[in-house]
């Protein structure tokens, strides 16, 4: 999991334009002030793009933390 | 040479014009029955068209052609039409040929692209060797100050779907009687836990489609002398991220929950990102939000859409002052400053309760 995080980190310093961003699976939305229903979608495409794997979109949108992203992630990427 | 179908410029997308982006086979390529044979351009979006039976192709327009709805672009033959295209292409050699010798006047390419752009007869350059510069000094000499030779800095065309994009959003703003009118929404409370959202977009799109129910002048437009009011509330949301402005629809908003919207919205930018957003997705919107939150703007005038009464802007948090500003650019053919304020007013009402303190 800690390599997926890691991983995960790097699409975030991307989308959010932030080379020092960190990120643990306790962050939420509320904890990175640009992440908007734009950028959260932007962050989508790009975890999907990273992983060529492809969400269910309902399910992400239930997603509370980057915890929860993780084993999203996880799970397409083993389907 | 038997016709088993002609292909027309289908009447599903939003604009009157399309532009021709691609075409995919050349005259007299075999195609399959299904098979892509063109792309075209909305100031939406890009639609592909398909072949509805297989034969040989004749195509009637180029990349870069306008079309109108119901214009035939492209034949499908039962057999091979060599002989057809032979002749088109000499009949389109001698089409051009004629100009040439009638003036007797030959342009450099650059010299072409200035004519055509300013409409200029090319008869009146005196010159029979024509170049950038002659059609330069043509314009300085016949024209004001905005003529090309006097113009500072560079130009650049526009494309033709921001041309489309222009022809749509210049309907209601030329009749030169739009207004807008401002508010700010108090943020001193914050959704719920079980409303939480990462965007007040969905919230303000759910609370706008109620006010509209009682404000359904907002819901209609101006259309020869006439007020037309629209029979559901599907509110567009406006998107400009990295491939151009769209406007994807809430196919009846009032009747949605805050979630159901959420939905939508993350599927909108979600589709628009992965550049797959059908004509279904981006017509039959009856009035516009317009969201600039993410980039710091403190309030701003939208544009009203054609067909449609008022737009909505929304604004970036003030983090100082706890609040966002809430705009609403209305057109004054269809209804005064009164109802549009009342109208706000109300939004305002709505969205403020249903933060909850």
């Amino acid at each position: 999991m800690a390599d997926l995080l890691n991983e995960l980190g790097e699409v975030f310093k991307k989308v959010f334009k932030d080379p020092n961003l960190e990120i643990s699976e306790a962050t939420t939305s509320e904890d990175i002030e640009r992440w908007d229903s734009l950028n959260n979608m932007i962050l989508v495409v790009m975890i999907e793009d990273h992983f060529n794997i492809r969400f269910d979109l309902d399910e992400v949108q239930n997603l509370k933390n980057v915890g929860d992203l993780c084993a999203c992630v996880e799970k397409y990427k083993n389907i | 040479m038997k016709i088993l179908s002609e292909i027309t410029i289908p009447k599903d997308n939003a604009d009157e014009e399309v532009i021709i982006s691609e075409l995919s086979f050349s005259d007299n390529d075999q195609v399959k029955k299904s098979d892509a044979i063109m792309d075209i351009e909305t100031s939406k979006t890009s639609i592909e068209l398909d072949a509805p039976e297989g034969g040989y192709i004749e195509y009637l327009v180029s990349p870069g052609d306008a079309a109108v709805i119901g214009q035939v672009v492209a034949r499908i033959y039962e057999g091979d039409i060599s002989e057809l295209v032979k002749s088109k292409t000499n009949s389109s050699e001698k089409q051009d040929a004629p100009e040439n010798d009638s003036t007797s006047k030959v342009a450099t390419k650059e010299a072409l692209i200035l004519i055509d752009q300013h409409g200029i007869d090319i008869n009146l350059i005196p010159s029979d060797f024509i170049k950038k510069e002659d059609v330069d000094l043509y314009l300085a000499s016949h024209s004001g100050d905005k003529s090309s030779a006097q113009k500072a800095g560079n130009s650049k065309k526009i494309s033709r779907l921001k041309s489309l994009e222009i022809k749509a959003l210049s309907s209601v703003q030329s009749a030169g009687l739009v207004s807008t009118i401002f508010i700010n929404i108090d943020l001193d409370a914050s959704l719920p836990d079980d409303q939480k959202v990462i965007s007040y977009l969905p919230l303000i799109a759910s609370k706008c489609s109620q006010a509209i129910e009682k404000f359904p002048i907002l819901n209609s437009y101006f259309l020869d002398n006439e007020i037309i009011e629209y029979d559901s509330i599907n509110i567009g949301l406006a998107l400009d991220i990295d491939d151009g402005l769209k406007v994807f629809v809430l196919p009846n908003t009032n009747t949605l929950s805050v979630d159901e919207i959420e939905g939508y919205v993350n599927e909108g930018i979600y589709k628009y990102l992965r550049k797959s957003l059908t004509p279904e997705d981006l017509s039959g919107s009856t009035f516009t939000i317009s969201d600039l939150s993410q980039y710091g703007v403190e309030r701003f005038i939208p544009l009203v859409n054609n067909n449609q009464a008022a737009i909505l802007g929304v604004s970036s948090v003030d983090l100082k002052l706890n609040r966002f500003n809430l705009s609403l650019a209305f057109d004054h053919r269809v209804t005064e400053g009164k109802v549009a304020s009342e109208f706000l007013s109300t939004l305002k009402g709505e969205i403020e309760q249903a933060l909850v303190k």
